[in-house]
């Protein structure tokens, strides 16, 4: 072969770069802006507002479950003509996500025989980094009934 | 000063012995098994990735299945070991069941709406060897001689081996540097938020564990230091930036195999997020023990 060898390296890094999140391939874009203004994240808790242990009653992480979300809510959106979803969703969008994340969780917790209760809520927390400290804020997403 | 850097023959494959070329495959076995040890909960494929858009890959988290799947990873792996002597078909028919049953397990898994980045170097590297057993056929199909640029399986595995690992990590770095404008390493004492997002979804992770509640040390301390949690990142995101260089030599190789795990550590530390696989390719490709005890051995025997 005349090519130089090195050619392997240039073509999986532009596959990485060029096909996005195409398993193995990938841009790998973890922490790859620390400037954004804010840091959230989606805690799963019961209709009390407790926070549930969901990675030892389903085996979903936290991120696992916001990624989850986000992928949900973005689809949804998108079939619904909704480009930009993380600014502005609809509620009723929204909802209906947090119910299919919610039903994948009662499965998975099923499966682990373990319990969930029958009404979940999801919270997201905002982090903002000031010059001291954190400061957090809490929404309420949205709740989910299992339907039986 | 650059010649001593980049010798003569820099960025062309190395050639491999027999003895350093099993360790290596030994060690890719391990790691490809290790990876998929698990049986995935996963028996649907919510939002398919990857090849799982055309190929079902939910059987594999089917009941019973997952003991022959590890089954059929052992045989494979074994064939693959005995290709260190019985040439590049065996090798060949051993590394396309393991590229294949690791895609497909990390697809089922990736195809659930979130994707994970822990395994995807493990592929890359299994699909690199692919390729390298395939052109190599080719050439023995064509009798095409060794060559410095193509000398033989062993280096052409671990050459391409290497590439896979170079160039994950360089899409990382380029990925923040077009994320951000070029700014990452001047933004990145904002990451302090990061640090302590993650140390919250731990504590959210398990309520009842009180070693995540409150405010992450790390974090806390990287907003009092804005300047020096520069300092403290800027090495990582430049180490990714030019991990290319370990096709270089086997030093240069050496050397930022040892940074890139030593990356890990320290991210382990602060964020509390592991890359086992990542660390143990990096072990087994680019800092390559094996080669470096049988080059010391062989220079205390002379």
């Amino acid at each position: 072969m005349r090519w130089h060898p090195i050619w392997l390296f240039l073509v999986f890094l532009l596959l990485c770069r060029g096909l996005g999140d195409f398993y193995p391939f990938n841009k790998f874009p973890m922490y790859a802006n620390p400037a954004d203004e804010t840091s959230d994240f989606i805690i799963v808790t019961d209709a009390d507002g407790k926070p549930l242990p969901m990675e030892k009653l389903t085996g979903e992480s936290s991120p696992k479950i916001k990624k989850k979300y986000t992928a949900v809510r973005n689809d949804l959106a998108a079939a619904a003509g909704i480009k930009d979803a993380a600014n502005g969703c609809p509620p009723e969008i929204c909802q209906q996500a947090m119910q299919k994340v919610a039903e994948m969780l009662w499965r998975l917790a099923a499966k682990k025989k373990q319990t969930l209760p029958d009404v979940l809520t999801m919270q997201q927390v905002k982090l903002y980094q000031e010059a001291t400290g954190f400061r957090e804020t809490t929404e309420e997403l949205g709740r989910a009934h299992r339907k039986r | 000063m650059l010649r001593r850097l980049f010798p003569e023959g820099a960025f062309l494959p190395q050639r491999v012995g027999k003895v350093e070329s099993l360790f290596l495959r030994l060690g890719l076995v391990a790691i490809t098994i290790w990876s998929c040890w698990k049986r995935s909960p996963y028996d649907s494929m919510e939002r398919p990735a990857g090849l799982g858009q055309w190929i079902d890959f939910s059987f594999l988290g089917k009941p019973g299945v997952h003991p022959w799947f590890l089954a059929l990873l052992a045989l494979a792996g074994s064939i693959y070991l005995l290709g260190t002597w019985r040439g590049t078909r065996w090798t060949l028919v051993g590394v396309l069941p393991l590229t294949l049953g690791h895609v497909a397990y990390w697809t089922l898994r990736n195809s659930q709406g979130n994707t994970f980045h822990g395994s995807n170097l493990t592929s890359l590297v299994l699909l690199g060897q692919l390729i390298a057993c395939v052109i190599q056929l080719w050439r023995e199909s064509k009798a095409t001689r060794d060559s410095p640029r193509w000398p033989g399986l062993d280096g052409m595995l671990l050459y391409f081996s290497q590439s896979a690992i170079a160039a994950c990590y360089v899409a990382s770095g380029l990925t923040k540097l077009a994320r951000t404008q070029g700014r990452w390493v001047l933004d990145s004492h904002l990451f302090a938020k990061s640090v302590q997002k993650v140390w919250r979804q731990h504590y959210f992770d398990d309520p009842t564990n009180q070693a995540y509640s409150g405010i992450s040390p790390w974090a806390q301390w990287l907003v009092e230091h804005p300047m020096l949690a520069r300092f403290m990142f800027g090495p990582g995101f430049f180490l990714e930036l030019f991990a290319f260089l370990l096709l270089a030599s086997r030093r240069w190789a050496l050397a930022l195999g040892l940074s890139i795990i030593a990356m890990h550590f320290f991210i382990e530390q602060i964020m509390v997020l592991e890359f086992r696989e990542w660390q143990a390719l990096s072990l087994v490709f680019a800092v390559n023990l094996p080669f470096w005890i049988c080059a010391r051995q062989k220079s205390t025997a002379s």
